[in-house]
């Protein structure tokens, strides 16, 4: 029989407690969690940075350089706003689906939801 | 904030305008406290404000012609931006802007954070010194920014300094490692290995050597990735992008001043000198010595004061990790000590607060003997500069 796990809630932070631009390390036993508010948007993703450790958490949100198929092989900025530069040595990753740009990889992400007037992650 | 319960902890956090340090890292606990670790490659504050003030008569008025330059490059660091990286300036925009520079405090912060118990302070602004092409103007910058050094950081628990010298002033380079080889903070001669020309191994630098290995004071080359027209020995200047520059910059200079050190027989003139390379990584040296040794076996003869194949000459050498590189498997490391027989001569590096700088996690990331991790986070350091206090 298929046992569903229940998922763990982390209460982070009343919602107007974490506004717009704001972000929040959360530590769980050993595993950092960053979480973002992007234009009123919740993100969250696995906070340590797999090259030497460093927190997600205090990156930079801004857009990088694409091309592709797409911008006919010409570099353009693009993703503005939901690229998470690490603040070690600038590995980029999309916020939306942890994704490291540049590499075959990805980090965890995480559901936000809002319960109780608190920005909530689920694990 | 949120609750703190089940081991849960929650803070709000600001995005970081500098690249994060590893005082901004919260992971190591007592781990590293066991170590005597010393940080072999560390720069602070050296902008050419600060020797203004050691340069006087016609180079004084130099100074202050270039420091008035509208160069829109960081404040006073005038000389750097003009004659390194500016072809590729701007390339890498969407990167933090450079490191802060480093004050006395902010050193002092750092090791006083607990993880750092010595740190070596290498040049900054006049890592492009070999390039210049008045050899008395880099001989009185260097002179200017020795002394500035040393009066800002001898006495200082903890801190070493490496001297500068031009190599292509040799006389002026000879008199400054006699000046400043009984400062006991002194630990060793940096000289700049990019953008002189011949090479280093030249006979016309070995009255620097000679007077370094009668002071016991090591060698350490210190690169530079690009200068604006030649990175002597070697060409980079028509590569398009910054990271081709920088990943290749470093390490093949390093390289080809290897060679010609080892090659045109100095170790054998000097069996008492000690050579490091700072900033070119480590995954390249099993390369340079088993490269070298190939084409040695044929062409020994061009090479006769040789008394060993270059590998074991090349093996006594130290090697600053910087940038260490990310190996795919935690036992990597090991396995690249054993190539190049590394273990008693790698240092750990971090290039503080440089932007490329290392966290000490990177090192810490990998599976080592722990009397091997010793080594090469303080007691081979502590050997190759002869850090007594």
């Amino acid at each position: 029989m298929k046992m569903n796990k229940s998922k763990r809630k982390i209460a982070v932070a009343p919602v107007d407690e974490f506004p717009p631009g704001e972000r929040v390390e959360i530590k769980v036993g050993k595993i950092n969690i960053a979480v973002f508010n992007v234009k009123g948007e919740y993100f969250a993703i696995f906070g340590i940075c797999p090259h030497q450790s460093a927190p997600l958490s205090r990156g930079r949100l801004q857009g990088t350089v694409v091309c592709n198929e797409h911008t006919n092989w010409e570099k353009e900025w693009a993703h503005d706003g939901e690229v998470l530069v690490c603040p070690g040595h600038a590995m980029e990753y999309d916020l939306r689906t942890g994704k490291a740009f540049g590499y075959g990889m990805k980090l965890r992400t995480y559901d936000v939801i809002v319960e109780d007037d608190w920005v909530t992650v689920i694990l | 904030m949120a609750n703190s319960k089940d081991n849960i902890e929650v803070k709000k956090v600001e995005a970081a305008f500098n690249p994060v340090q590893d005082q901004d890292l919260d992971i190591y606990g007592e781990e590293l406290k066991k170590y005597t670790i010393v940080d072999v490659d560390v720069h602070v504050d050296d902008t050419l404000q600060n020797m203004l003030p050691y340069m006087d008569g016609h180079f004084g008025k130099r100074l202050e012609a270039v420091l008035e330059a509208d160069f829109m490059g960081e404040p006073h660091n005038s000389l750097r931006n003009m004659i390194a990286h500016v072809s590729w300036l701007g390339a890498a925009y969407d990167k933090h802007p450079r490191a802060k520079l480093a004050t006395k405090e902010d050193l002092l912060e750092r090791m006083e954070y607990g993880i750092i118990d010595y740190s070596i302070l290498f040049p900054s602004e006049l890592l492009p010194i070999g390039y210049l092409p008045d050899p008395k103007w880099a001989a009185a910058l260097a002179s200017a920014y020795n002394e500035y050094m040393v009066d800002a950081y001898s006495n200082v628990a903890g801190v070493k300094i490496a001297i500068v010298v031009s190599p292509k002033s040799v006389e002026h380079a000879v008199s400054e490692i006699e000046k400043h080889a009984g400062n006991s903070d002194v630990v060793t001669v940096s000289i700049p290995d990019v953008g002189v020309n011949p090479p280093l191994g030249d006979k016309k630098y070995w009255p620097i050597y000679e007077a370094a290995e009668a002071c016991n004071l090591p060698i350490s080359l210190h690169g530079i990735e690009a200068l604006i027209h030649d990175n002597y020995p070697l060409r980079v200047a028509h590569f398009p992008t910054l990271m081709q520059v920088h990943s290749m910059g470093f390490p093949f200079t390093s390289m080809l001043q290897v060679m010609s050190v080892v090659c045109e027989g100095v170790p054998v003139r000097y069996p008492n000198l000690k050579f490091c390379v700072m900033e070119a990584g480590i995954t390249w040296v099993p390369f340079i010595m088993h490269r070298l040794d190939t084409a040695y076996r044929q062409y020994r003869t061009e090479l006769p004061a040789l008394e060993a194949q270059p590998s074991e000459y090349i093996s006594k050498w130290y090697w600053g990790t910087h940038e260490l590189e990310k190996l795919p498997k935690k036992g990597d490391l090991s396995k690249l000590l054993d190539l190049y027989q590394g273990h008693d001569t790698t240092m750990w590096a971090s290039d503080w607060p440089h932007l490329e700088r290392d966290l000490i996690a990177g090192l810490m990331y990998y599976d080592l003997d722990d009397e091997v991790r010793a080594k090469i986070l303080g007691k081979n350091a502590i050997e190759f500069y002869g850090i007594t206090t």
